[in-house]
């Protein structure tokens, strides 16, 4: 009970930091983390009494997070960022690009990954997103485009062309491409509205 | 002054890594035992960070008795040059400074 506040305490204390620090190279913001971390736990195992004063007195005596990470802050120019490279033409050209790789077979959507996992300056978010985006276009349209033709073919195959034995595959399948379109869809909106953030 | 004194501790830790290994707490404990010295323990951290990506300290994991493992800093060839050359343009300085104050 009581060992579960004082952990609150510490974890409300490092949350604070991590806050401070988003402006930090994530290298750097987990290394800062995991030195603090490591401080106070260090610090509490060596201290008499492992209670809630005893914490409290090691936090006050690291600082506020202001002063801690503003003391390994550069000028806010030195954060390397791509900023200026992000123009609106350059987001339209990274998705459009994403949407084609996902319909070259395999090659497209491997060179459009490679890019986006390479790229300086994207947060882990959107390279996820860059990676299944085209990867969900890709497969639900090529999946709708092949259902559509197998539609077609079975209309016209004369006499039995009503049913065949999967009829119920006829329907899920379809959807499912459907809404794997739609998902990836989303995913590019927020790819532009990450990318846009970046950019203002 | 605080600038002064944030200039001056890199090396204060350097010297003190010359008598030997030691790790994040016991540095910052050392620190404070100098009166003026560290007014937050935490930023101690980040110019430890620093003086690492210099390579003028180098870290590993040791596992400790009690509690988590520590990682120790321990002074490399180069920082033990750069501690050197502080300490002879320190004398100096400080030697002039001195001079200008007791007029």
């Amino acid at each position: 009970m009581n060992a579960t506040a004082t952990d609150d305490i510490v974890r409300d204390y490092l949350a604070r930091v991590e806050a401070r620090a988003a402006a930090l190279p994530p290298d750097r913001r987990r290394e800062l983390l995991a030195d603090l971390a490591e401080h106070i736990a260090t610090s509490r195992a060596e201290a008499e009494h492992d209670d809630e004063p005893t914490v409290r007195t090691i936090l006050d005596r690291l600082g506020e997070p202001d002063e801690i990470v503003g003391v390994d802050e550069p000028a806010p120019a030195a954060v390397p960022r791509e900023g200026p490279a992000h123009g609106g033409l350059r987001v339209a050209a990274v998705v459009i690009g994403l949407i084609v790789a996902g319909f070259v077979p395999v090659l497209g959507w491997v060179v459009g990954v490679v890019l986006v996992w390479t790229a300086r300056g994207w947060s882990t978010r959107l390279r996820g997103i860059g990676t299944a985006v085209p990867l969900g276009f890709g497969i639900g349209f090529t999946t709708l485009v092949f259902w559509l033709g197998a539609g077609v073919e079975a209309t016209c195959a004369g006499n039995e062309c009503t049913s065949s034995g999967s009829g119920g595959l006829f329907v899920v399948v379809p959807i499912l491409a459907l809404v794997l379109v739609i998902v990836a869809a989303v995913a590019t909106g927020m790819l532009i509205r990450g990318l846009s953030r970046r950019t203002a | 002054m605080t600038q002064l004194r944030r200039g001056m501790l890199p090396y204060c830790v350097l010297a003190l890594l010359r008598d030997g290994e030691r790790y994040g707490v016991e540095i910052v404990r050392s620190l404070g035992t100098v009166e003026g010295m560290v007014t937050s323990e935490g930023t101690v951290y980040p110019m430890l960070g620093r003086l690492r990506r210099q390579g003028l300290v180098e870290t590993y994991w040791q596992e400790s008795p009690s509690g988590p493992p520590r990682r120790y800093y321990r002074i490399t060839a180069d920082g033990r040059r750069a501690v050197d050359t502080f300490a002879a343009e320190w004398r100096r300085v400080a030697g002039a400074v001195e001079h200008f104050l007791s007029l």
